[in-house]
């Protein structure tokens, strides 16, 4: 009857595997609709390394501008701040010839979308529609804003001005009540020709916070104006100078050529485990394929994983500590075999004693992986997640995966002991007792025989 | 089989701790000399890659001459121009170019090279300024696909975007007649864009293989080569400041959690040994001259977990057989630490080696398969592969049996001890 069942299972597995595999691997058009089905393998984001993506240069504005090197490093950070917290943790922003700021962003394929992520940045100026007067700019502004404000009915854009911006706002705006005061957007310097909106003063305003109305709007457009605002308000004004797309800085042939690596590098390490470990070494095969599977879902449904080079890396290491899980669980099996267990009883012990060596080694690099994301800045926090996915999948597959397995195999057939691999020691009782005399002619003392602690062990 | 019978016998570790420490100190010392070698002779001890220096770089627009098929044939003219570019005395600059990536499309598409600085800042903007002049006289080019018949008297020369093929005709009879070929007519079609060419005598090879540098119009107005000037560092102080912090952190709390789950002497063996694997990886990229670059600190935190993991599965054999031998005399005296850990580690060593050598094999299929930057980037993990196989097999347990030694009663087996006690009542 458990032999029976224990078929099922691993039927049943197989077929779940194989599905599983084609849903990596393979994208199709769905039948009897519109939608293309995209596979976890062709859905994961990649880095500028392995796949590019679009680059914008920004001029800057360096005449009259105080501590201008220190301001345009301040800005550089920003920038690379901004489009971290917008989940390109592989982003690139750099300074270019001490005056120009380049900002790559990978995996993008439209080179307006650089707008979308940073913003096109934007002035602002609250304009006196009488005198032409200049109340306050965006410099005045120290963030701003955009929602849908429900007692105006309209979305609005909240700006927070700074100290020196409140106090001139106030001013101006006590000595010209009933007047009219017009809010430009300034691109490039030039001042649009319709203003966004235009407003009565009512009263001095003088808390410190301005609001702009954009009634007739959708609420995307004042989020986006917000964004816009806000990448004004850089400590260098930033005028975009080119943008377009950018390919791999590994080349076109890297990330092919990575993936034949990868594939050529499972079947060696397949066949190895198989010609080391017979049936456990399938065993292990299987559990591999479904550390690839559920590794490509991950890596392609988590935002803020761009694949690049040193991502890969950390994808191989925790691959690498997935197969020394299950080395580390047949080579237990091994040991408790050759001591004279029968099959079930050197599995069950091989697991129990492993499960402890196991989850302690991949509980220390867990550590290492959180401390990463945590403390480390951009593509080494990236760097971490990868990490730490790969590692809590390789612990999965060994305790979990393999596990099962082999308790559905030995289910099946747990007297042959060639179909495992197994051997037991040279005629094991005696070939103990050996090894106990070389010891004891080298420590020279021993006197508790090892057949006897044997048990104490146990 | 003799093989599997190396392991059989004892191993004696422990006992050779001068042979275990003379290993990495020999490679220290030799990573040591070359720093100072390097030092005086290339300028600086370690070859830092342009993500930590920053350097130059410079776009040649190509528009949309820049295809897949002729990507390559202008990538590597452009990469042989700036590292063959000579000063006035005929000596290399030693350009070498980190990156090449293809940008913009349609009209803008072209070619951004990047490079590191081989000069101050005056030389550099002399160097760049020839660069441009050098790259601005040979990249612009229109190159035809050239087919001949099977007879070898007649060819056809396809220009993919030029329409001014025409004017050339003339100036390509005497480049054939120059090259030797015996040129009896040359016809351009009527869209401008093809010239057949047929030729009185059969060609020879040698002329065969001329014809499409002969064919090949220069075009001095289709393209732009600009400077791009200085490019900053992408990996800032900060970046390698925030990097080095979580490493320390990771590592002090790596040693918390081996406090807790072993003991304190476990935990300094362990983290030792991790020490000397990034120590190491260093003197790696020190010994070969290695270009440095971002990717190698993400291969250093890898090679940290990989070799951690090795380290605790070594422990954890030794913590199973400390409590084992805890209260196991020989002759009145307990079983020494030296025993234990060379015990552990040959009981893992089937373990050691099998792990090893599958992530040795897929590292190495990436190093062997993989393109250059890609290699570059194996190496230092193949190298920091067999220094975290040796930190943990030989280096930890000697450390953590040499500590045990010097402090006894710091490892204990409170469970062991508690059953025995409990027995002994």
């Amino acid at each position: 009857m458990k032999k029976k069942s224990s078929i099922i299972k691993l039927a049943l597995i197989g077929v779940v595997l194989v599905i599983g595999i084609v849903l990596s691997v393979c994208s199709f058009k769905l039948p009897f609709s519109y939608y293309n089905y995209n596979s976890f393998a062709s859905s994961i984001k990649l880095g500028l390394d392995l796949k590019g993506g679009i680059y914008a240069v920004y001029d800057t504005e360096s005449a009259g501008v105080d501590n201008f090197d220190a301001k345009l490093a301040g800005t550089q950070k920003r920038l690379q701040d901004l489009l971290v917290s917008k989940g390109y943790t592989e982003a690139l922003v750099t300074i270019e010839d001490k005056t120009r700021l380049r900002v790559e962003v990978p995996d993008v394929d439209n080179p307006s979308a650089v707008f979308e992520l940073i913003g096109q940045p934007a002035e602002l100026e609250f304009v006196l529609d009488d005198t032409d007067e200049i109340v306050i700019t965006g410099d005045h502004v120290k963030s701003a804003e955009g929602y849908y404000d429900s007692t105006q009915g309209a979305p609005v854009v909240s700006l927070e001005l700074t100290d020196e911006g409140a106090e001139r706002f106030g001013e101006i705006t006590a000595a010209n009540v009933d007047k009219t005061m017009s809010i430009y957007i300034v691109t490039d310097g030039v001042r649009d020709e319709t203003p966004i909106s235009t407003a009565t003063i009512q009263e001095a305003i003088t808390g410190g916070r301005a609001q702009i109305t954009m009634s007739g709007q959708e609420t995307q457009d004042a989020v986006d104006l917000a964004a816009q605002i806000m990448s004004g308000t850089f400590d260098v004004k930033l005028s975009l100078k080119e943008s377009s797309t950018i390919s791999p800085t590994l080349g076109e042939q890297a990330l092919f050529l990575g993936i034949i690596a990868g594939a050529v590098g499972l079947l060696l390490v397949v066949a190895f485990l198989i010609w080391r470990y017979r049936l456990f070494g399938v065993v292990a095969t299987i559990a591999l394929a479904v550390y690839t599977v559920l590794m490509l879902f991950f890596l392609a449904v988590l935002p803020w994983v761009q694949l690049t080079l040193p991502g890969i890396a950390g994808i191989l290491l925790s691959l690498g500590m997935a197969v020394d899980g299950n080395i580390v669980i047949y080579e237990r099996i091994k040991d408790e075999y050759r001591d004279g267990k029968s099959i079930l009883a050197s599995l069950h012990a091989g697991f129990k004693k492993a499960t402890v060596a196991i989850f302690d080694s991949n509980i220390t690099t867990i550590i290492a992986a959180i401390i990463l994301i945590i403390f480390g800045t951009g593509s080494i926090s990236g760097f971490g997640i990868t990490l730490l996915i790969g590692i809590i999948l390789s612990m999965f597959t060994s305790l979990v995966v393999t596990r099962g397995l082999c308790k559905y195999f030995t289910a099946i057939n747990n007297t042959n002991e060639k179909l495992y691999g197994l051997k037991r020691g040279k005629d094991f009782v005696p070939d103990e007792l050996e090894n106990v005399e070389e010891v004891e002619a080298e420590e020279k003392e021993i006197t508790a025989p090892a057949g006897e602690t044997e048990g104490a062990q146990a | 089989m003799k093989f599997n019978r190396l392991f059989e016998q004892d191993f004696k570790i422990v006992e050779n701790k001068k042979k275990v420490f003379a290993a990495p100190v020999i490679v220290i010392v030799i990573a040591i000399i070359a720093c100072i070698v390097y030092h005086f002779v290339m300028g600086s001890a370690f070859n830092l890659g342009m993500d930590f220096t920053g350097g130059y770089s410079i776009s040649v627009t190509l528009g949309n001459k820049l295809t897949d098929e002729t990507y390559d044939t202008y990538r590597n003219l452009a990469v042989d121009i700036a590292e063959g570019l000579k000063d006035d005395e005929g000596n290399d600059y030693g350009i070498k170019v980190s990156s090449v990536q293809r940008q913009g499309d349609a009209d803008t598409a072209g070619l951004l090279l990047k490079y590191k600085s081989v000069g101050t800042e005056e030389e550099m903007e002399t160097i760049n300024e020839k660069l441009n002049a050098a790259l601005s006289d040979s990249m612009f080019f229109f190159r035809p696909t050239v087919t001949f018949n099977d007879a070898k008297t007649e060819f056809t020369a396809v220009y993919d975007n030029y329409l001014l093929v025409g004017d050339y005709a003339y100036s390509f009879e005497t480049r054939l007649k120059e090259a030797g070929l015996n040129v009896s007519s040359v016809n351009v079609s009527e869209d401008k864009k093809s010239v057949k060419v047929a030729l009185a005598a059969a060609a020879s090879d040698e002329n065969v293989a001329s014809v499409n540098e002969i064919m090949t119009i220069a075009d001095n107005y289709g393209g732009m080569v600009s400077d791009g000037g200085q490019t900053s560092s992408t990996v800032s102080s900060e970046i390698l400041k925030s990097a080095l912090l979580a490493v320390s952190v990771a590592l002090l709390l790596m040693l918390v959690y081996i406090i807790i789950r072993f003991e304190l002497l476990s935990g300094i063996a362990a983290v030792l040994a991790l020490l000397h694997d990034i120590i190491i990886m260093v003197c790696f990229m020190a010994i070969f001259h290695i270009e440095i670059n971002s990717t190698f600190i993400a291969a250093l935190i890898t090679i940290l977990g990989y070799s951690i993991n090795n380290t605790i599965i070594i422990f954890d054999r030794a913590r199973e057989n400390i409590k084992f031998y805890a209260n196991k005399r020989i002759n009145g005296k307990l079983v020494k630490p030296a025993y234990i850990a060379n015990k552990s580690v040959q009981e893992t060593i089937w373990r050691s080696i099998n792990t090893t050598l599958t992530t040795l094999i897929m590292i190495a299929m990436v190093a062997i398969i993989g393109v250059t930057d890609i290699r570059i980037f194996a190496l230092p993990i193949i190298f920091g592969l067999l220094a975290g196989t040796y930190s943990s097999v030989f280096l930890a347990p000697t450390i953590w049996a040499l500590l045990a030694k010097s402090f006894p009663g710091t490892i204990k087996a409170p469970k062991a001890k508690r059953a025995v006690a409990k027995a002994d009542k």
